[in-house]
């Protein structure tokens, strides 16, 4: 079996006994050894044991609210703009916010908690990011590989399609999620290992959960989105392209771009080739969505001029 | 004595694992957006009849297409919202609007979803970071006006496909 096969189903299963009654009883049994054969501080001990996960299970219950998510957005958007600075370009920024409000109002999400905003960040790497908040940042090396509007509309209906998507509100309830299976795990391995009359084979069951799902967290932090959150953003932007009227081809055109720089530079590790999945498969993807659902745009010979006048210096 | 202890362990914890929250079916929805433009049509393009704003409650008549007809709980305001735009879960206004993230480090790194290398680092080590760049860059949304202008200058959709 593959090791991520493995690793998924090994995650599946954990989930499964976290969620059956077997393994509520098993773990009501722990505590029942508890009470018998202690004293009163070592009941209590657990009893705070217990609590802690309680809390941190209801946490991962907790709705994210519309103002969190928002929140959360500009913490990320701080954190982003303490490390690059944004490009000071008036001109440029309030283009890129005017095609970005002429998609969202063409989508199923005109609005957010919060109006979607853009900013240009003034740096060579090529790289796009989105906020829970509605935040949209583009580099100015990304911005650099669109020859078009109807590309660099490609660019912010991909990161739109993320927000929508809630993309990052769900990492978040999935990794709450994770850290609560976490602390369950761990606290059934502590209560268990307290124990000497529990078999060996349980304690380890226990212990082995509970790094199981601590990898799966860092697991997520190291490689960004799942690869199927990339594509289905992908087909959200090409959507939202079409009924903006903006050439959902152009999507096409951008990744043809990037797939050029993508073989010339090496390494794995640079922003986007780290979280996204290789362009030629996106490519192919996006192609069988455009033919499939016959999208196209309309007459682009109006906006040609205008992403010249408007992104000049930036642009050739 | 010891057997009340071992009740409390366990409904204490059975109790965080099995309490789903069920949202009844209720026709009575919450606005989810700062400010809401209640549409004339079920279209962002159709003329606006009023706005309601975050929290505020509203009675859903139908629904259509992404779109809900509705009614302000005054009866004031009734006309479409996007379906977006509303939540049955019910959201308490909080006065204090710069409230801090519930999300911890570990959270926001994912929420940033590995923008870069040395992103991740950086959120473990700011305590505080500031909000001026971030404000900036909320005042660059464009207006609905000027971007209606914009969709017909580029021969672009407003609301037709």
């Amino acid at each position: 079996m593959k090791k991520s096969a493995k690793f998924i189903s090994l995650f599946l299963m954990t989930a499964f006994v976290i969620c059956s009654d077997s393994f509520s009883l098993s773990f009501g049994d722990v505590l029942q050894k508890a009470v018998q054969q202690d004293n009163l501080q070592k009941t209590l001990s657990n009893v705070e044991k217990v609590k802690d996960t309680v809390s941190t299970i209801n946490r991962a219950a907790e709705p994210i609210t519309p103002i969190d998510a928002y929140e959360i957005g500009r913490t990320v958007s701080a954190s982003v703009l303490e490390i690059y600075p944004l490009y000071n370009s008036p001109k440029a920024t309030a283009y890129l916010n005017k095609i970005c409000k002429a998609l969202a109002l063409n989508s199923d999400v005109p609005s957010i908690y919060k109006d979607y905003c853009v900013g240009i960040l003034n740096s060579e790497e090529i790289n796009a990011l989105s906020t829970s908040g509605g935040h949209i940042f583009i580099s100015l090396g990304l911005l650099k590989c669109c020859n078009s509007e109807d590309a660099v509309a490609a660019v912010i209906a991909h990161e739109l399609a993320h927000i929508q998507l809630e993309h990052s509100v769900n990492a978040i309830k999935a990794s709450r999620k994770t850290e609560a299976l976490t602390q369950t795990t761990k606290t059934a391995a502590d209560l268990t290992n307290d124990y000497a009359d529990i078999a060996k084979e349980d304690k380890e069951i226990f212990t082995s959960l509970t790094y199981l799902n601590e990898a799966a967290l860092d697991k997520l932090l190291e490689t960004g989105y799942p690869k199927e959150q990339e594509y289905k953003a992908d087909e959200l932007a090409l959507t939202i392209m079409a009924r903006t009227g903006y050439d959902p081809n152009a999507m096409i055109d951008m990744l043809n771009v990037l797939n050029e720089l993508h073989s010339k530079e090496s390494g794995d590790d640079k922003g986007w080739k780290k979280t996204h999945p290789k362009p030629t498969d996106r490519i192919k993807k996006v192609k069988a969505s455009v033919s499939k659902n016959k999208l196209s745009g309309t007459d682009k010979s109006a906006r040609e001029a205008r992403f010249k006048t408007n992104l000049s210096g930036i642009v050739k | 004595m010891k057997n009340i202890y071992k009740r409390v362990l366990v409904l204490l914890f059975l109790g965080a694992i099995f309490t789903p929250v069920f949202a009844a079916g209720n026709k009575n929805q919450y606005v989810s957006v700062t400010s809401a433009a209640v549409k004339a049509k079920a279209s962002q393009f159709s003329a606006s009849v009023g706005t309601l704003k975050y929290g505020d409650v509203v009675t859903v008549i139908k629904v259509e297409k992404g779109w809900s007809n509705i009614t302000s709980s005054d009866g004031k305001i009734t006309g479409w919202l996007p379906n977006a735009s509303l939540t049955a879960k019910k959201l308490v206004v909080e006065v204090e609007s710069k409230k801090k993230t519930s999300a911890n480090a570990k959270e926001l790194a994912l929420a940033g979803k590995g923008f870069d290398k040395n992103f991740e680092k950086d959120f473990a080590a700011q305590n505080n970071v500031s909000f001026s760049q971030v404000d900036k860059v909320e005042t660059f949304s464009a207006n609905e006006k000027e971007t209606i202008a914009f969709i017909k200058e580029g021969n672009l959709n407003a609301g037709e496909e």
